[in-house]
């Protein structure tokens, strides 16, 4: 809350905490009989063994049904015979819980629909978290994030899993970044980054181009390299066979 | 229940404490109690602006750290009893401000005036950033040229998410554009960006317009606020700026060459 001034390096950090998101294998439980659930994962295991080689394993006890016990230290011995490595545990009751807590386990959050990666973008290291994507977001995870101040210089938008739409211009030294299409019904200064976790079909749409840089999915272009002709005209820009497609719309 | 106005701009050399002298002063010149403070420690510049820069006694960072009490390092005009001011520390430096010693100073002043104008250092460092932290408007003043236009745009990010109406999730500071030293003969050759050049990139609500006048200088050596030269068109600007501010519709002057004619190059004008 309180405006924090620049930290004055006292000694040197040995660490560096904040998170991180990972997209990890499920293993849902639809029996306890941890025989047949280890002979049935290692038929998948030899389907493709080097992704299960010492693969973290989050274990998901939803649909067992509470009350139902499970011989946890035979579930995790067969899993690591497997050359799997269970981290954790999710769905559990509060028996199961505490079980696989005790085998070092840990309790995972037991949300379907949205996984991890949606709490992001508040701690993302943007300088200044401007539009708390996260929290539109979570509540309505269809509706791309819509901003209707200008972008300014120094500020970063990322609309997480969604479009983004900016009904104002921005500014150069200002980043828009979008998992989906970026739409900017204004002029484009700074950067626009679409598809950022590795959508190609993604698409940004400005009314004026005059950006400092564009990409979408990591191919980028930057102002020098865009056709002068095209300044000052609504266009859309997409990818193409791994080449940056600008056209008018 | 005083008002604080931020007058700041990112770019250095703009002309913010000559406008945070100004705008003072013409507030205190209608009447209204005001205190303008400088947040430039080390760097001093506002007593020199007003002219009492040899009646220094404590400063702000004496304030903050409870080693004299406000009135002892407030400073009253000679020539406007409405208009106080309360000048930096010259020898201490930056990490003297606290957020807290400095809000406990601006609620302390909050209840004996009715503006609190705050002088901006430059940058957005700790002295800029605490010195817009409090503040119920901004003033953003900006030359009419692309690295001042930028730095302003810079902070009015800054202004938008780090000032604690921001934090708090209340109504954001108000913002004004301040266009300083504009030359409409530059402008009009295509040296110069245009006011309207400025607000594309911008979009602000335009305060005012102050030509670029070699009376600011005069002032400046004088320790006199250029808003009591009545003579000189930035005077006359500031003039209308704070009229402005304070809710009077008036057109903005100084924006076009002004063509002289044959009477005006006659009889000067």
């Amino acid at each position: 809350m309180s405006v924090k001034p620049k930290a004055k390096p006292r000694l040197s950090s040995s660490i560096d905490l904040r998170a991180s998101s990972f997209t990890l294998p499920v293993l849902t439980l639809l029996d306890t009989d941890t025989k047949s659930i280890s002979e049935q994962l290692q038929h998948k295991v030899k389907q493709a063994p080097e992704f299960f080689k010492n693969a973290p394993l989050v274990i998901d006890m939803g649909q067992l049904g509470s009350q139902a016990t499970i011989d946890f230290e035979s579930l995790m011995d067969r899993i690591k015979l497997l050359g799997i490595t269970p981290i954790g545990i999710r769905g559990g009751d509060e028996a199961q819980n505490s079980a696989a807590q005790s085998f070092g386990l840990a309790l995972l959050a037991d949300t379907r629909a949205n996984s991890t990666a949606e709490k992001l973008p508040v701690q993302k290291k943007a300088s200044e978290p401007v539009k708390q994507a996260s929290k539109s977001d979570l509540t309505s995870q269809s509706s791309a994030l819509l901003v209707t101040q200008p972008v300014r210089s120094g500020q970063r938008v990322y609309a997480v899993d969604n479009d983004l739409v900016v009904l104002a211009a921005v500014s150069p030294g200002a980043e828009v970044m979008a998992d989906g299409n970026i739409h900017i019904y204004g002029v484009l200064r700074g950067r626009a980054l679409a598809g950022v976790k590795g959508n190609t079909d993604t698409r940004i749409f400005c009314q004026d181009l005059q950006a400092e840089l564009i990409a979408i999915s990591g191919h980028y272009q930057i102002s020098e390299g865009i056709d002068e002709t095209l300044r000052g005209k609504p266009t859309q820009i997409r990818l193409r066979d791994s080449s940056l497609l600008i056209e008018e719309l | 229940m005083a008002r604080t106005i931020v007058v700041t701009s990112g770019k250095g050399g703009v002309g913010k404490t000559t406008t945070a002298a100004s705008l003072a002063m013409g507030l205190a010149l209608k009447g209204h109690r005001t205190v303008v403070i400088d947040f430039d420690v080390g760097l001093r510049n506002l007593d020199l602006l007003m002219g009492c820069e040899r009646r220094v006694v404590y400063d702000f960072v004496n304030v903050i750290n409870n080693e004299a009490k406000i009135n002892q390092a407030l400073i009253r005009d000679k020539r406007c009893e409405d208009l106080s001011i309360l000048p930096a520390s010259q020898t201490r430096d930056k990490d003297a401000l606290t957020e807290d010693g400095v809000g406990r100073v601006l609620d302390e002043l909050a209840q004996d005036f009715d503006f609190i104008v705050c002088d901006s250092p430059a940058g957005i460092e700790r002295g800029a950033t605490l010195a817009m932290y409090f503040a119920d408007d901004a003033v953003v003043v900006t030359n009419p040229e692309i690295s001042s236009v930028r730095d302003s745009d810079r902070m009015l990010g800054i202004l938008s998410s780090k000032s604690r109406r921001a934090e708090n999730g209340e109504e954001p500071i108000s913002e004004h554009l301040l266009l300083t030293r504009y030359a409409p003969e530059r402008v009009k050759i295509g040296d110069m960006l245009s006011v309207d050049d400025v607000q594309e990139i911008l979009s602000l609500n335009l305060l005012g317009v102050i030509p670029e006048s070699k009376s600011v200088l005069n002032a400046s050596n004088s320790g006199t606020p250029i808003i009591m030269d009545e003579d000189s068109d930035a005077g006359k600007a500031y003039m209308d700026i704070v009229s402005r501010y304070l809710g009077d519709e008036l057109p903005h002057r100084f924006i076009e060459i002004e063509k002289k004619g044959l009477f005006g190059r006659l009889f000067g004008g």
